[in-house]
């Protein structure tokens, strides 16, 4: 089977249980929603199933394979990466920083081919920020260093993307536009597991939703399975007041006391 | 703003020039002068007598070591920084230097080198591997980059201390004085004795930084990022800290305290070519080289008393550059 399959994954921090028992699928050519309240263990979710998580246990599958039988690099050639906050330490230029998603393609001494440059071009085309390839990505804005950092870990062609609030402080505009990057992207067969906060983002775009409330996963599946108010309530401590507009469903939030 | 003016392979070139037309010049310069055919025939064993002991035993030695202990300091300050994320890195900041300096001071207090003659250089090296012994330690366990700065802020101070008690115990003002010049840094009356006590290490230094080019580009979206794109991290980190100890080790053992090339090499680098880690090792290399014969030629210049050390020229001329490039670079930086 084409997916990611996430078996049992616990982590225990200084005798605290972070994650218990997690276990959930991503199949290629969906884009799957991570939504839970702050300190649910998302971040941790995502880093555990990278390798990055020095004491998870339990196992994740790649296509029916131990994903622990593969070698860093190539792990790195079928899962990519976006972290939370994305940090960046040097000044580098928007098509330099690009470039670093195809370090897992190259052996040690490899400098980038034609063929790769003109991946960059294309993935920065395809988030739209094609024309800021020569900006140092200190002068970017929020909205265009989300894209820029998107376009670093799709540049990796990787058949799964996890991606760690790709939104972050970003104007609806640009929520909307990294939202339907992340779509495509699930379209073109790959898998896409999104770390959200905004609900009505979670509902309008994922095709799943797993939430996640002390590091259990308190219900998966449909947008509309999942946003119950029972959950919410339960995992958010909200209500929430729906409103049905032609087919789509608004969710605004309230405290519950 | 860091746009390159010029790309890495052409500014390599430029500083291979810049080496070798450097390094002959500073070879008919000193207290005896000398043509350039009389340098050349030297070289090539056709002079008299004093002038090839003067050129090839005396001067080339010197620009040799020079050479060598530059682009160690450059290119580990270089990896370090890039490594450890941090423009302030420089091969000092490991403990290195300091604790190499501890195990000459050691030598002088004991009069060790009265006994064995290479036995300053010697005592140096073990001070800078008991160093390099504590960090590979810490970097080998579960350790953040900010845990590694800090462990090499630690082993410095210490080592900076212990020196100091050293000093203060020193049975003689002699003794003093001698521990005092070493401190300082010198290329003076090197022999290829040094260059052959200290060209293992540096070369064993120099080999674990091969192959690092790609762990320290991805280095610059941090640990995790880095580690996603397939990287070690940790082997990466080890490398650069074993390599970057066991060469600056044996530059301290053979030269003395040199400090600020390590630091500002990297920096004007990248106001050439950008920002780009792996990009800036081989230059920051021959920079450092280019820089420390540069210094050297300055403490040549004749002084009313006694002689310009090599160290405290590189600290007069480099702090105040580095306060103009952090001036320059501070809207990038941010």
């Amino acid at each position: 089977m084409n997916r990611l399959a996430i078996k049992n994954i616990s982590v225990t921090l200084d005798n605290n249980d972070i994650l218990k028992d997690v276990s959930f699928d991503l199949p290629r050519g969906k884009l799957v929603g991570l939504i839970g309240p702050n300190g649910a263990g998302k971040s941790i979710l995502v880093r555990s199933i990278l390798g990055l998580v020095e004491n998870a246990q339990g196992q994740i599958l790649l296509d029916d394979k131990n994903l622990s039988d593969f070698s860093l690099k190539e792990k790195a050639q079928h899962i990519s990466y976006a972290p939370q906050g994305a940090p960046v330490h040097w000044p580098l230029n928007v098509d330099h920083l690009v470039s670093l998603g195809l370090i897992p393609h190259l052996s040690p001494w490899q400098s980038l081919s034609l063929e790769q440059n003109n991946l960059i071009q294309k993935a920065l085309q395809k988030t739209d920020v094609l024309h800021l390839s020569n900006r140092c990505v200190t002068t970017l804005s929020g909205g265009e260093r989300a894209r820029v950092m998107l376009a670093r870990a799709m540049v990796t062609g990787s058949q799964y993307l996890l991606a760690d609030e790709p939104t972050p402080a970003l104007d609806p505009y640009h929520q909307i536009k990294i939202m339907e990057i992340l779509k495509e992207l699930a379209w073109a067969n790959h898998g896409v597991l999104v770390v959200l906060h905004d609900l009505n983002m979670a509902h309008k775009y994922c095709d799943q939703l797993i939430l996640l409330n002390d590091g259990i996963i308190i219900s998966q599946g449909t947008p509309n399975e999942v946003l119950t108010d029972q959950n919410l309530s339960d995992a958010y401590q909200i209500k929430v007041h729906r409103i049905k507009n032609n087919h789509e469903t608004f969710l605004i939030p309230t405290a519950l006391n | 703003m860091p746009t390159s003016i010029i790309n890495h392979q052409k500014l390599n070139i430029i500083l291979i020039l810049v080496l070798i037309i450097l390094s002959f010049f500073s070879l008919f310069i000193g207290t005896v002068a000398f043509s350039p055919s009389d340098v050349f025939l030297a070289l090539i064993g056709q002079a008299d007598d004093t002038t090839t002991i003067i050129i090839n035993e005396l001067r080339l030695p010197r620009v040799l070591l020079g050479a060598l202990a530059g682009a160690t300091l450059g290119l580990s300050g270089a990896s370090l920084q890039g490594m450890l994320r941090n423009p302030l890195a420089d091969p000092g900041i490991i403990g290195v230097s300091a604790s190499a300096g501890l195990g000459a001071v050691m030598a002088i207090y004991f009069g060790l080198s009265e006994i064995f003659p290479a036995a300053i250089q010697l005592m140096a090296i073990a001070g800078a591997l008991v160093a390099t012994f504590i960090l590979v330690i810490v970097a080998a366990r579960e350790s953040s980059v900010l845990t590694l700065i800090l462990a090499g802020i630690g082993i410095s101070s210490l080592a900076t201390a212990a020196i100091s008690l050293v000093m203060n115990f020193a049975p003689n003002p002699m003794t003093l004085q001698d521990m005092v010049m070493w401190m300082l840094g010198s290329l003076e009356n090197r022999t290829s004795a040094d260059i052959s006590l200290s060209l293992p290490f540096i070369i064993i230094g120099w080999v674990l930084h091969i192959g690092i080019s790609h762990g320290l580009d991805a280095s610059s979206l941090g640990d995790d990022a880095a580690r996603s794109l397939g990287i070690d991290t940790k082997k990466m980190q080890l490398k650069i800290i074993l390599g970057g100890a066991i060469s600056v080790g044996a530059v301290v053992a053979v030269c003395g305290t040199i400090g600020f090339v390590g630091l500002i090499v990297p920096h004007i680098i990248r106001r050439i070519i950008g920002y780009r880690p792996s990009q800036l090792l081989i230059p920051s290399a021959l920079m450092g080289a280019i820089l420390l014969i540069s210094a050297d030629l300055l403490t040549r210049i004749p002084m009313g008393h006694g002689q310009l050390r090599l160290g405290v020229v590189t600290a007069i001329i480099g702090a105040p550059a580095f306060l103009y490039i952090i001036y320059k670079t501070r809207r990038a930086m941010r």
